[in-house]
């Protein structure tokens, strides 16, 4: 057989092959170690060892911070062993890499939608796992992102002075990541939405639900100055103006 | 070792025959033949589990679900007992994928059409559909005689390597385009619409002269389009065919068609369901009136403008339908737009994607709608164009999503980051003996906050230049720009002139949004200047410049009033920018003086992708109380007028001999003047994608210009000034620009159609890293 291939294809027993992915993962070389890996699932597909390599050269190239190549690989694995004990850990190395791939609140949030998606999914179909407990974890954290992405384009907007689109987001914080700590704030910005717009009733009322559930929080004690009248500039942060050009 | 395609045994799914069926519950489901996949997955795939019946239906969807998989070649279902017994056969896995044979396609160009991958499991199905997909874009290449045939492998282990064996057989040409039936139009005519041409000897670039079925469907709508377009609404195309040619390389091509009869638009009107929708004012988009030729494309267009027109209502999604009624007698076409109902709709939510380092606010700050605005096709489209023109993103989408209501939409924009830091590391060639390096660090988008830092340092034998900007978009959260410039300039003019002089200074900017799309921009700077001769002989400088050495500083107030609709702020295509700038000093300092410049440019699309610019630029400075020092006049030449120096035109002062000659060998002195205009006409050639992906941009130009007027008493013994006039410099010339990764590069040939006797031309130049 003739081919104009130009791969390096150099046949190997499974346990060199596999061994060498091992040593790359105690050594952390991890790229090495996802060739091998890659190498061992390809010449030997039927050996013992195939299914483990596809699940190790996923966590290698997780280590490398591929983490792109490790959701594909991670996914492979599960649409081939959809039953396998693993399964839980490939579907939690998926969720951990779009975790990890979240950056700050002011830009895209496309990867922590991804990740929350994924993370509740370990959650969802493992509920028993030792994995199920971190995501679960991590799961917090994603929604508090999130909260605060819709509490950051709210603040966006309330200093645009666009309420209604304002209030939009707060809302959603509200009912959606009701369990973050974005909420008292979320309140009592709805608070100074609704006073902004005139509508007193409805102001007092986000104010009464936020001096229930968080009465020692000082969102609750601007809101409270700003139902009353008593202290109406306190929820500004003054800031100087260097921090205003240069921070956020 | 090749051997043909395995075919794996055909299943039948059907009846309830290959299904273990009757009384009893399933107690146990065995799996056998299974090598690589585990039991749990053959299982998870099953729709019926332990304690369900033997229940065919149910069976049946289970079997089919595993073929789903793609993982088997042959799985059958079983009843021993109360177990459920199935039996697969796994496709192999492939070790590798080797095309073989192929010339015009490299194996990348394959692999990315292949869907199979080393990997992962082989099916017979997949294959086709890869063979199939390859032959496609043989067929795309004009190759019709392409014949792929896979060939595999049997390894152990029930691997498989996979061969494409690829003959790729000639391109196929077309020799004849032929039109039967054609009366009003001659085959010629014709032929001119179509996409495919006939294959010439001289057509070396290019693949339209290949046959493509495609392409034929599109040449179809072409005709139909030609003929509707000219009144013949009854136009129809017959046949369209594509015989190969006895000897069998060749196609011709025939289309029959039917011409029938010429129509005029009958009676043209607007109905609309939606109330808000005055019919009487969505009149005036139409695009035809009674007694005109029949012409689809304006139909389209009016379906187009009355679309936008409600959309710019806040009706988004509304349906525009023109109901045609044909009256043969009269050969007319009467024809009514209905507007059909639609709900108003509200924009739930902006959500931006793909803004990587960009900060969301930097991008939702240009959208013209808010969430919870009424829809707005207009402001959407906007907001779109002002998002682009932040030049920051290479591709800026707006895509409209179903939102979570009926009434509700998502505007969702997917951005795609350009990169905004530039290092330019320039030299220029001058004719003089300079060479100028060039060293600038600029980041327009500062850490994603659209902020604009800005380092520039330039050095060579006669010019030393510092300078660092710094602009903040929106100061202090308002829709105002500022920014800061610090600069030192130590500048030897005798690349034209005999003076040097270094300048300091500081500079405050403020750029203020008076309309949509106007700016008025105000300034304040203050900056010393030494104006000195330096080390240049005092005997062989004009007494003109030697009377104005000393040290100055200037106060100076300036505004600019600027409307910019271009398309693009780097390489526009449409649109136009005019600036009208005043500058006074004299408010402190001690120098006073009132200069007043006017800049505008106009881009227009043309045919076929040329695109044209008029440009035109004036200025005039006027001293008061005291003349214009020589650092304060206009200087002008090239870049901007191209095929002249640097500063090479304008009024130059000569030094005279005894007789009133000017002295030989000496160089003239430019000493600027108090006004200029210049004027461009530029083509820019259509270049295609490719280019305009890359950034390059080639024109043809003509350039008018002239710097004129000296108010100072100019009456040095022994001195003259030669080309103090109105009279345009004219040059003609082309010129290619690259937007380089290294800078901005750019080669001008111009040829000077009028010039003054001092005048520095420069036929040729070349440029990197500067920018104008």
């Amino acid at each position: 057989c003739s081919g104009s291939e130009k791969d390096t294809y150099v046949a190997r027993d499974v346990d060199v092959l596999y061994s060498i992915g091992y040593d790359g993962l105690q050594k952390r070389r991890w790229k090495m170690a996802a060739a091998a890996f890659d190498e061992v699932e390809r010449q030997h597909p039927y050996s013992v060892w195939a299914r483990q390599a596809q699940l190790m050269g996923a966590y290698a190239l997780y280590m490398d911070d591929e983490y792109d190549s490790a959701i594909l690989a991670a996914e492979r694995f599960l649409s081939l062993h959809p039953g396998n004990e693993n399964a839980a850990y490939a579907n939690y190395l998926i969720a951990v890499s779009y975790y990890e791939q979240i950056s700050d609140v002011y830009r895209d949030q496309r990867v922590t939608e991804q990740a929350a998606q994924a993370l509740t999914e370990v959650v969802r179909r493992y509920p028993d796992s030792e994995y199920a407990r971190d995501a679960a974890l991590k799961l917090d954290l994603v929604y508090d992102q999130l909260a605060a992405k819709d509490m950051d384009v709210g603040r966006f907007y309330l200093k645009q002075e666009q309420y209604l689109a304002a209030m939009g987001r707060f809302q959603n914080v509200i009912d959606r990541y009701g369990t973050t700590s974005h909420v008292p704030e979320a309140l009592h910005r709805m608070v100074e939405c609704y006073t902004a717009l005139g509508v007193e009733r409805e102001a007092q009322k986000y104010a009464a639900v936020l001096g229930h559930n968080h009465p020692g929080s000082k969102w609750y004690r601007y809101s409270y100055a700003m139902v009353t009248g008593e202290d109406p500039d306190a929820p500004q942060e003054n800031r100087s103006f260097f921090a205003r050009i240069f921070g956020n | 070792c090749l051997g043909p395609l395995a075919v794996p045994a055909s299943v039948k799914a059907q009846g309830s025959a290959p299904f273990p069926s009757g009384e009893g519950r399933i107690e146990g489901i065995a799996v056998s033949g299974i090598q690589r996949i585990e039991p749990a997955t053959v299982v998870s795939y099953l729709s019926v589990r332990v304690g369900d019946p033997f229940d065919p239906e149910r069976l049946d969807d289970s079997l089919k679900r595993l073929f789903a998989t793609g993982l088997f070649a042959d799985v059958s279902f079983d009843r021993n007992g109360n177990t459920l017994v199935i039996q697969v056969t796994e496709n192999p896995i492939i070790n590798r994928i080797i095309f073989d044979g192929n010339k015009r396609l490299d194996n990348e160009e394959l692999s990315a059409e292949v869907q199979l991958r080393p990997r992962i499991v082989f099916t017979r199905a997949k294959v086709q559909a890869d063979v199939q997909r390859m032959l496609d874009l043989y067929q795309r290449s004009g190759r019709f005689a392409a014949v792929i045939e896979p060939k595999v492998v049997q390894l152990p282990q029930n691997r498989v390597d996979l061969i494409f064996e690829i003959s790729e057989g000639p391109k196929s040409k077309i020799r004849r385009i032929n039109f039967i039936g054609n009366t009003a139009f001659s085959d010629k005519d014709l032929r001119e619409q179509l996409a495919t041409t006939e294959a010439r000897w001289w057509r070396l670039f290019g693949s339209n002269d290949t046959y493509d079925p495609d392409r034929q469907a599109f040449d179809r709508e072409q005709l139909r389009r030609f003929y509707f377009n000219n009144g013949y609404a009854d136009f129809r195309v017959i046949s369209a065919t594509a015989e190969l040619t006895p000897d069998r390389e060749d196609f011709i091509v025939t289309f029959v068609v039917e011409e029938g009869e010429i129509y005029h638009f009958g009676t043209v009107d607007v109905e609309s369901e939606i109330r808000d929708i005055d019919e009487g004012l969505f009149r005036v988009f139409l695009g035809m009136r009674e007694g005109q030729l029949y012409n689809l494309d304006r139909i389209t267009d009016t379906v187009d403008r009355l679309t936008n027109a409600a959309g710019v209502l806040g009706y988004a999604f509304v349906n525009v339908r023109p109901m045609p009624r044909k009256n043969r007698e009269t050969r007319t076409l009467d024809i009514t737009f209905r507007v059909l109902d639609a709900p108003r709709v509200y924009v739930e939510r902006i959500a931006v994607h793909g803004n990587v380092r960009t900060r969301d606010e930097v991008v939702r700050r240009e959208f013209r709608l808010v969430e919870g605005d009424a829809f707005n096709l207009s402001k959407m489209e906007r907001s779109r164009q002002r998002i682009q023109s932040l030049g920051f993103f290479r591709e800026s989408e707006v895509e409209q999503l179903p939102g979570s209501r009926e009434d509700r939409l998502v505007l969702d924009v997917s951005l795609q980051e350009d990169a905004t830091g530039e290092l330019s590391l320039g030299a220029a060639f001058s004719s003089l003996e300079n060479f100028i390096f060039e060293f600038s660090i600029r980041e327009r988008n500062l850490l994603g906050r659209a902020q604009e830092l800005r380092l520039n340092f330039s050095l060579s034998s006669l010019r030393q230049q510092i300078d660092v900007g710094f602009t903040e978009p929106r100061f202090l959260g308002r829709n105002i720009s500022a920014g800061i410039d610090l600069f030192q300039i130590n500048l030897e003019q005798s690349q034209f002139s005999s003076f040097q002089t270094t300048t300091t200074g500081i500079s405050f900017r403020l750029g203020l949004p008076i309309a949509e799309r106007a700016v008025l921009a105000l300034r304040y700077s203050i900056r010393r200047d030494l104006v000195d001769i330096g080390n240049i002989d005092p005997n062989r400088t004009s007494r003109f410049i030697r009377d104005q050495l000393g040290d100055n500083i200037t106060s100076l107030f300036g505004y600019s009033l600027i409307y910019d609709s271009l398309n693009h702020p780097l390489r526009p295509t449409r649109g136009q920018r005019a600036v009208f700038s005043q500058d006074l000093a004299g408010l402190g300092g001690d120098i006073f003086y009132l200069r007043t410049r006017l800049d505008y440019d106009k881009f227009v699309p043309l045919i076929w992708g040329f695109y044209g610019r008029l440009g035109a630029e004036g200025g005039y400075i006027r001293g008061l109380g005291q003349d214009i020092r020589i650092n304060d006049r206009f200087f002008l030449g090239g870049p901007k007028v191209r095929g002249f120096d640097t500063a090479g035109l304008g009024p130059a002062a000569v030094l005279l001999d005894d007789d009133g000659n000017p002295i030989a060998g000496l160089r003239p002195d430019f000493i600027g003047g108090e006004a200029f205009y210049q004027g461009t006409a530029e083509l820019f050639l259509p270049l295609g994608e490719a280019a305009r992906e890359m950034g390059v941009q080639a024109s043809l130009y003509l350039d008018a210009a002239s710097l004129f007027e000296l108010s100072n008493d100019f009456d040095f013994e022994g001195e003259a000034v030669f080309g103090d006039t109105a009279e345009p410099r004219v040059s003609v010339g082309l010129g290619v620009a690259w937007e380089s990764p290294f800078g901005p590069f750019r080669i001008d040939f111009a040829k000077i159609l009028k010039s003054q006797p001092f005048d520095d031309t420069k036929s040729f130049q070349f440029n990197v890293g500067t920018s104008f």
